[in-house]
């Protein structure tokens, strides 16, 4: 109550009470933003070329010149994992950002509508929802053949379904607020009222629902490729990786340990945000008073 | 009436404050109320919503969240409630002091039998046997006139209409003939027919079995349908208490005088203004920016409650 | 009631008729089985360039020339008599494989289910009520880490710390029951992480509301009011998020059965793709999708039954 009007006194002083009351915010921010500057960073801060073989020094632990060993290639771990870091980033966010704005833009029209478009597009959801998602992203893979390209056209086609349905829903609710009503009443067109009044109330949801969503995605990807769907030799994919190292476990198992330490990492870094932004953004999660 | 302020209060809160901590931040919602509740007496606390008028009921059973704190003190019947235990609250929480809680919609438990939900109350708090229990509770539905009491026994809170629930939470509240009742909002969301039959529900339940009342109400006119004593309560502390007759007749608090001037029979006129955040209180009077005789001295100074007329007090100072 | 079970069963049936459709679009429309691949994958070997007479007669025995809707027909027409066709690779119906490898998924399962909610609904439960001490922290840092563990990573940190190091479990395969250890731990991990978590809140939103305040103004003990108010309406929406978990979990098997070489629908499935023996492939992603809505609808059921809200409707 009044929080706002209390602590507006200088700018440090709003940062500094910002840090201490959404301290879980402000941590996994830093991590995304720590997973964000590797890949960003990527090529200038590889100690070794991640692709190249070098047959004479495989599967060699860690040291000064490989930090985290090398692969049964002879590839520098550190390296690969950096490299990694830029594959899942780059696929999960081409995969978010196509399969967000598609959900969004079909939950818009499926609430605003209704009717006809919206059953349309509520049945499919139906339909694709009754696959596990990742069952469901291994019928299109077979189709496409493996391959990176595959597992992103793949998880587009899988993961819009949870943005049209949480923009319906909210569309639905929305649709009988005020001050829409008021906006109809004004003789605003609908896309007006589409764009300018209903969307900037559903973006705080949906930004929750992305960051989420790349955590999964992100874990959804290693899977595949894991199971060798996905990212195809000689690419550096995290789980590709993981896959790799399975039959050194026993005497090498740091070729599997950096990869999965990194995959889970990033995606407790995503989940995390997600889950702080939800709370940020619904004050309702926070202690109540009565009345 | 006088001779019941003889008589020893059977509740007594002296000098009671109830706080919040909500993040950084203190609510006080409840600031250093006294007020003395006696035997077979009605008191309303009327108030506007966020006044502080339910807290104040919830620090009396002790039944405010973790984040909360209530300082000062209140006897029932001599026992320190702010001292007592946690088992001795539990002892005292629907067998002593019965509460009958506002919101009929959200109030009973979704997923169990209204019947059920009365009966438990019963079954704790006396050694009655579930076949008497179900009859006592049959009995119960039908003094408070709910249609075919028997049936809705096995009835499902959602299968009932908003004035059916809020007679089986009067059944449940006043079950175990508890000496203080605590009501709270009771007409609260009811239209207006339903809002008449609840308050002559009340009306009688008081009536018929002597006992005392604090019922909390936004609602002047059900409070003086009802009540033997007024107080009114603005911003966490009371502004003005005495007989009901009292108060409603002579106003002496232009808080009380504008509450009864925004009554549809009397004007229908809104108080301009709203009452302060309770986390930030104005040091001076705190009615006085809304104040129609709003006087200099009341920005600086806060008012004590005194004793404007015989048993009628008053924290203003034009009633000096 | 009775109507509210008819609805579900006939939508139930519905998205099941649908997702066959799609399976079958989705495996059919493309490179992966054209009579070529067919050829090269399941009978001449990928080196070898198919001639046109055996095109020719894989495409008749197949009947890949007809209109898709006809296959579809075809197929849907004998699936319902339980012929799912036959395997390019085993050269046995499609039935018959699922059938022999089914179980091994079921029980892998059913036992991984258990073991999560035996774990993750009692301490969502404690965590809830003890909100903020040092027990709730704690659990709720290991659902945290256990949410973000990819299953097949954990499987061998579980190999490498479990079974090369103690020596407790077999690393692989299906012998004995020390063999189910460490899959269904894998598997428990992700869902009881979940379950756990949403469990603590919905019993921290359930403990908020209006009638557990009515429960305890009656003076009803505090284990009464958790056991008899709040636990039942708290459990409502962990029914319906189980049911989503399993349907995550019938996913993370083909993983979890691929690591530990469990010889279930999963690692069938798996191997299936990489031998393109698309008509089981077919079969096992129908199973999935077919186990799938069934779990689904047994959950809205079992929540009918739950919540008198559903099963009586509201009355005038």
């Amino acid at each position: 109550m009044d929080v706002i009007l209390l602590s507006a006194k200088t700018p440090k002083k709003v940062v500094l009470r910002f840090l201490k009351q959404e301290s879980m915010l402000a941590v996994s921010g830093a991590a995304v933003l720590l997973v964000i500057m590797v890949a960003l960073l990527g090529p200038l801060i590889m100690p070794h070329d991640p692709i190249s073989v070098s047959l004479t020094e495989k599967v060699q632990t860690p040291s000064f010149q490989y930090p985290f060993g090398t692969d049964p290639l002879g590839r520098c771990i550190l390296s690969r994992v950096i490299q990694g870091t830029r594959t899942s980033l780059t696929a999960a966010v081409v995969i978010v950002s196509i399969s967000g704005i598609g959900g969004v833009l079909l939950g818009l029209l499926a609430g605003y509508k209704g009717g006809g478009v919206d059953s349309l597009i509520m049945r499919l959801v139906d339909v694709l929802l009754a696959f596990p998602s990742i069952i469901l992203a291994m019928a299109l893979i077979v189709s496409m053949g493996p391959g990176l390209e595959s597992v992103i056209v793949a998880l587009t086609l899988v993961h819009w379904t949870g943005y049209a349905r949480l923009v319906r829903a909210e569309v639905l609710t929305l649709k009988q607020a005020e001050f829409v009503e008021g906006a109809r009443a004004l003789g605003n067109s609908s896309s007006r009222i589409l764009f300018k009044y209903i969307l900037p109330n559903v973006l705080a949801p949906v930004l929750v629902m992305a960051s989420l969503d790349i955590a999964h995605i992100i874990l959804s990807m290693a899977s595949l490729s894991f199971l060798g769907l996905g990212a195809q030799p000689p690419e550096a994919e995290w789980g590709a990786m993981i896959n790799q190292g399975r039959e050194f476990i026993r005497t090498a198992p740091y070729v599997t340990l950096f990869p999965g330490l990194a995959l889970m990492f990033s995606i407790l870094a995503f989940s995390l945000l997600g889950d702080s932004l939800r709370d940020y953004f619904d004050p309702r999660l926070r202690d109540k008073v009565i009345e | 009436m006088l001779n019941k302020q003889v008589m020893s209060p059977l509740l007594s809160i002296r000098a009671l404050s109830t706080c919040f901590q909500i993040q950084e931040t203190v609510v006080k919602a409840v600031d250093n109320v006294s007020l003395d509740i006696y035997p077979d007496e009605v008191l309303a606390l009327v108030g506007e919503t966020g006044c502080g008028k339910s807290v104040l009921a919830l620090s009396i059973l002790r039944l405010l969240p973790e984040n909360s704190l209530s300082e000062g003190s209140i006897l029932y019947k001599g026992f320190e409630i702010l001292e007592g235990s946690n088992e001795e609250l539990r002892a005292l929480r629907g067998r002593e002091i019965g509460m009958i809680p506002q919101s009929q919609a959200s109030s009973l438990n979704p997923l169990l039998k209204v019947g059920w939900q009365v009966m438990e109350v019963l079954r704790l708090h006396t050694k009655v046997r579930k076949p008497d229990a179900h009859k006592k509770v049959v009995e119960l539905f039908s003094r408070l006139q709910l249609p075919e009491p028997e049936k809705r026994m096995d009835y499902y809170p959602h299968q009932l209409s908003g004035g059916m629930r809020q007679r089986v939470l009067v059944s449940m509240g006043v079950a175990c003939n508890p000496n203080l009742i605590l009501v709270d909002e009771p007409t609260k969301g009811l239209d207006a027919v339903l809002r008449m039959e609840v308050v002559k529900l009340l009306g009688r339940q008081a009536a018929e079995n002597n006992r005392s009342m604090l019922l909390i109400t936004h609602d002047l006119s059900v409070a003086a349908l009802l009540a033997d004593r007024i107080a009114v309560m603005y911003a966490g502390e009371i502004v003005e208490m005495g007989s009901s007759a009292g108060v409603l007749k002579i106003p002496r608090h232009p808080y009380t005088q504008s509450l009864l001037d925004s009554l549809p029979g009397r004007g229908f006129k809104p108080i301009p203004g709203f009452s302060p955040s309770l986390s930030r209180i104005p040091p001076g009077c705190r009615f006085q920016p809304r104040c129609r005789v709003a006087c200099s001295k009341g920005a600086a100074l806060h008012p004590d409650l005194r004793e404007a007329d015989p048993n009628h007090y008053v924290r203003c100072f034009h009633a000096d | 009631m009775g109507r509210f079970i008819c609805k579900r069963l006939a939508a139930t049936i519905l998205v099941i008729v649908a997702a066959s459709m799609l399976t079958f679009g989705i495996l059919h429309l493309t490179p992966g089985s054209t009579p070529a691949t067919i050829l090269k994958y399941a009978f001449i070997g990928l080196e070898e360039i198919p001639t046109d007479a055996e095109i020719t007669e894989i495409t008749t025995r197949f009947k890949l020339s007809d209109p898709l809707y006809q296959q579809y027909y075809r197929w849907i027409k004998q699936a319902l008599r339980g012929d799912l066709g036959d395997s390019y690779v085993y050269r046995l119906p499609v039935a018959e494989l699922i059938g022999l490898r089914f179980p091994a998924t079921a029980l892998l399962a059913v036992l991984s289910v258990t073991l999560s909610l035996l774990i993750s609904i009692p301490l969502g439960i404690l965590c809830a009520v003890k909100r903020n001490t040092f027990f709730d922290h704690f659990n709720r840092l290991l659902a945290l880490f256990a949410v973000a563990m990819p299953s097949f990573w954990l499987a061998y940190l579980l190999i490498i710390v479990f079974s090369l190091g103690f020596n407790l479990f077999p690393v692989a395969g299906f012998r004995s029951l020390s063999s189910l250890v460490l899959p269904c731990v894998t598997l428990a991990a992700g869902m009881g992480a979940v379950t756990l978590r949403i469990m603590r809140s919905s019993m921290l939103e359930v403990m908020g509301q209006d009638y557990i305040l009515t429960a305890r103004s009656k003076g009803l003990y505090e284990r009464s009011v958790i056991a008899k108010h709040a636990l039942k309406n708290a459990f409502l929406p962990v029914v319906t998020v189980v049911g989503l978990q399993f349907g995550h979990m019938l996913g993370g098997s083909v993983i979890v059965e691929t690591v530990f070489s469990w010889p279930g629908i999963g690692k069938l499935l798996i191997d299936s793709i990489f031998a393109k023996d698309i008509p089981v492939v077919q079969g096992c992603i129908l199973l999935i999708a077919g186990t799938y809505a069934l779990v689904n609808l047994l959950v809205d059921l079992s929540y009918a039954l739950m919540d008198p809200r559903i099963r009586y409707g509201r009355e005038s």
